[in-house]
């Protein structure tokens, strides 16, 4: 049982609290309620340009990493397309300087010419780095454009093109920061030795006194749209072809129905003893690796299913044969007991965040972001009582042949 | 006045009671080493031998031999094995160095009367069936492949086979024809001369009561005991002049990958500090000089660092970073630059203090967590370091001169020291 205590600023911030005496360290996370999805079409890869800036220092603060390496401490930041997430690690006696220093750069962040154009320069670099010299690196930009059409989850959080970051100007950083950076779209977590007392005073020192901005979130969202099945054609970085099959799903909030789907998942390719690994990569060698997962996401999520392809594979077999363990799932008599091992290993996982603050810190923040803070003590329970028909049926309902995308890669070498 | 502008005062980190690992004997005579939480409701559980890839010639022998410890015999199969752990939601990794290889399992305290008994007799009767050998090897020489299109191993590995050649292990890579000439027979050699249990040193971490105690005694196998001895220094093959840049084309990618490397062996734990605070000056954190001038002054890569690869005492440096090939050039002149800064101007007190803050507060993070002490105690071991080594670390760090840190960067820094590997769109 996490013991949490959560206080609403004035200012609309919201703060949570666990105190935890184990430990010499104390992580400090902060998650913006912004993400790629909030960024216009013509400036995709902002939030994560931003979240670069974060660092640029603020008013009181020149260097942000210096004072965080004086303290002792260590920190970091990531993007994705529902929220922005910062965190801090802390020595236990240096606490106040986390707060110091998180709370100053959403009081009063520096914006100059001079950060933007270097941060912009590293970011490009970036997404070079991610997207044209890994495999299947260009992945997200291929899945989310053949999934949506009108959504703005149809761009990935490093953004369409590496020019929508170079066009970044000044005034759309300072109107990105005025409008998201508010104390109401922010949500604070604090895991340590440190008493609710102590951390209720710091948090009404430090982000209390920030005056309340502009509402946040204007962005309406497409969702649920009805995309029809297509295949796409892809070449990118890979010795081997691949076969990437993509559905959508519900949003992360229908909780019971993305978790269906994340256990069936499980069921299908989430382990070394799954089907997917068994059947396709050992047995029958149609594939090298062949896994699925199902990505949650605030308004959707999506189901992934690939496999990359032994040499004299076709497309045509590959992708039948990946929808064949699908329907094979279906009438698998031995389900039940496979489903008792998921559970199983997620309440194994389940555990071992419970001995990592920094997990439990992130995952208060991303319950709360959705409203549901209490799901951080219930993860357990629910989990058991989710039957195997309730997962069949589920998956049923969504993974269905007329929705889904299907992307076929092209091996180019670097070689 | 404003209480924003009154920055909080850092407090030195402060040493701390250093948790220590129990010691015990099994009644085998095997050494075990306990982290105890009770009350936590998981288990871990690590198998730790003194033998990696340096006791093996061949590429991938050591690593396939340490991978593949559940695959089973011909009377019960990987998938049997894994499958009943899969089903107690167990879950394992293995790992094989150049001087170690472990195995670890982790899982809930309630299934260990199953797991604890299933996960020895396998590791223990484990023969490498032919079929599991060649899905793995199909398996882990795709995983090669695509490796393999990234310049960032590509400068790696030019860079190291430069360094060391391409036969010892702190530089052996290997290619999908070696993967694809290791047999079943191989591996069990390998298997019965370095990983049996009876001859590894066991950790356990979590919950720990008499019962598990009871389960690893009464199924860890007899079979046999390799003395524990510290291991030789395993680099036969020193640079003959550091001066060389080797450069491998990749046409399609969009930059080049830089890895320069040297090979050094501290004198003593004193000079490990030093070298750790040079490299943490150099480019082992944010505020390093490397980060500073490429990063954030110049924006000219989304990261560049360093750090040490170590085998026991054997360290080779490195130093890493992705950028437009046009930008080569002036990067390796600036890192230059620094090594020159760093060879003939003292470090700042300001400077100074913030380094041994910074490594002070990651030394003692290191201790936290009911897991964390397993592979400090391992490192430890290895040194044959007293167990009170730890109490005086942090009295080692802040006794630290910049006089120190200059004399370290002139032994060290020299830039024709360094090889120099480049591979990408050059």
């Amino acid at each position: 049982m996490i013991e949490y205590n959560k206080l609403q600023l004035n200012n609309g911030l919201r703060f949570i609290h666990v105190e935890d005496t184990s430990r010499t360290t104390v992580v400090l996370n902060t998650l913006y309620r912004v993400g790629a999805r909030d960024e216009d079409e013509n400036r995709t890869g902002f939030a994560h340009l931003f979240e670069h800036l974060m660092f640029a220092g603020s008013e009181n603060v020149p260097v942000f990493d210096k004072e965080v390496e004086e303290a002792g401490g260590q920190n970091n930041a990531f993007t994705n397309n529902d929220f922005t997430n910062y965190y801090l690690v802390m020595p236990r006696e240096n606490i106040e300087t986390a707060f110091w220093l998180e709370s100053d750069r959403l009081h009063s962040l520096n914006i100059n010419e001079n950060s933007l154009t270097v941060q912009q320069g590293v970011v490009v670099e970036e997404f070079k780095q991610r997207c044209f010299n890994a495999p299947f690196g260009m992945l997200w930009h291929h899945i989310r454009r053949a999934l949506y059409e009108k959504s703005s989850y149809r761009w990935p959080t490093i953004g369409l093109t590496f020019e929508h970051i170079e066009h970044a100007t000044l005034s759309d950083v300072q109107s990105f920061y005025n409008q998201y950076y508010c104390p109401s779209n922010a949500i604070v977590s604090l895991v340590g030795n440190v008493s609710w007392m102590e951390a209720k005073q710091l948090a009404e020192k430090w982000f209390g006194s920030i005056a309340p901005r502009s509402t946040s979130n204007v962005n309406t969202y497409i969702s649920n749209e009805t995309v029809a099945s297509s295949v796409w054609n892809e070449t990118d970085l890979s010795p081997n072809p691949a076969v990437f099959i993509v559905w959508p799903g519900p949003s992360v909030k229908n909780l019971h129905d993305s978790l269906c789907l994340e256990l069936f998942s499980e069921l299908l390719g989430g382990s070394d003893v799954s089907p997917l690994q068994i059947e396709l990569v050992k047995k029958q060698q149609i594939f090298n690796a062949s896994e699925c997962f199902y990505l949650k996401g605030l308004d959707e999520g999506m189901f992934i299913l690939y496999g990359i392809l032994n040499e004299g594979i076709s497309f045509e077999i590959g992708k039948e044969n990946l929808l064949k363990e699908i329907e094979k799932l279906y009438s698998d008599s031995s389900l039940e007991e496979r489903l008792v091992g998921v559970k199983n290993r997620i309440i194994t996982q389940l555990l071992m965040e419970r001995t990592q603050p920094m997990q439990i810190a992130q995952k208060l923040c991303y319950y709360e972001n959705i409203d549901m803070l209490d799901l951080v003590n219930k993860e357990k329970e629910i989990l058991e009582n989710i039957s195997l028909s309730d997962i069949l049926t589920i998956a049923k309902n969504n993974l269905l042949n007329d929705v889904y995308q299907t992307i076929q890669y092209t091996p180019k070498s670097n070689a | 006045m404003n209480f924003r502008k009154v920055r909080p005062s850092p407090t030195p980190i402060s040493n701390f009671p250093i948790p220590s690992l129990e010691p015990i004997l099994l009644k085998n005579g095997q050494q075990a080493y306990i982290q105890n939480s009770p009350g936590l409701d998981l288990v871990r559980i690590e198998l730790f031998w003194l033998a990696g890839s340096k006791d093996n010639q061949q590429p991938f022998v050591s690593a396939l031999a340490g991978e593949m410890l559940f695959s089973g015999n011909p009377r019960i199969s990987e998938e049997e094995i894994i499958k009943k752990l899969d089903y107690h939601g167990a879950s394992y990794s293995m790992d094989t160095g150049i001087n170690t290889s472990s195995i670890s399992v982790r899982f809930q305290k309630k299934h260990s009367g199953i797991i604890i008994p299933w996960v020895l007799d396998n590791i223990g009767s484990v023969t490498y069936p032919d079929v599991e050998v060649e899905n793995n090897i199909m398996i882990r020489s795709a995983g090669i492949e695509r490796q393999q299109q990234t310049p960032k191993y590509w400068s790696n590995r030019i860079a190291l086979e430069a360094l060391y050649g391409t036969t010892n292990p702190l530089s052996r890579f290997g290619e999908v024809a070696d993967l694809e000439s290791i047999n079943s027979s191989l591996l069990n050699q390998f298997r019965q001369e370095h990983l049996d249990p009876g001859s590894s040193m066991v950790f356990f971490a979590g919950d720990i009561d008499n019962q598990v105690l009871g389960l690893i005694e009464n199924h860890i196998t007899l079979s046999s005991s390799l003395p524990f001895t510290r291991p030789n220094k395993i680099s036969q093959h020193y640079p003959a002049n550091g001066n060389k840049t080797i450069k491998k084309s990749l046409p399609n990618a969009s930059q080049v990958s830089l890895q320069m490397a040297k090979h050094i062996v501290p004198d003593c734990p004193r000079d490990k500090h030093i070298l750790t605070m040079l490299n943490l000056v150099l480019g082992g954190y944010f505020g390093s000089r490397l980060m500073q001038e490429l990063r954030e002054k110049q924006g000219l890569t989304y990261g560049i660092g360093s750090y040490f690869k170590s085998a026991f005492d054997d360290y080779t440096w490195i130093i890493s970073g992705e950028m437009n090939g046009e930008n080569i050039e002036s990067s390796i002149e600036a890192i230059y630059l620094i090594f020159n800064n760093l060879r003939t101007e003292l470090i700042h007190i300001e400077e100074l203090n913030k380094l041994k803050q910074y490594y002070s507060g990651i030394f003692r993070s290191g201790f936290d967590g009911p897991f964390a002490l397993s592979n400090k105690v391992q490192s430890n071991i290895l040194k044959h370091q007293d167990h009170n080594y730890y109490t005086t670390v942090l009295g080692e760090i802040w006794s630290i001169t910049s006089e120190e840190i200059l004399s370290m960067a002139n032994r060290h820094l020299i830039d024709d020291s360094f090889v120099i590997g480049l591979a990408g769109n050059l």
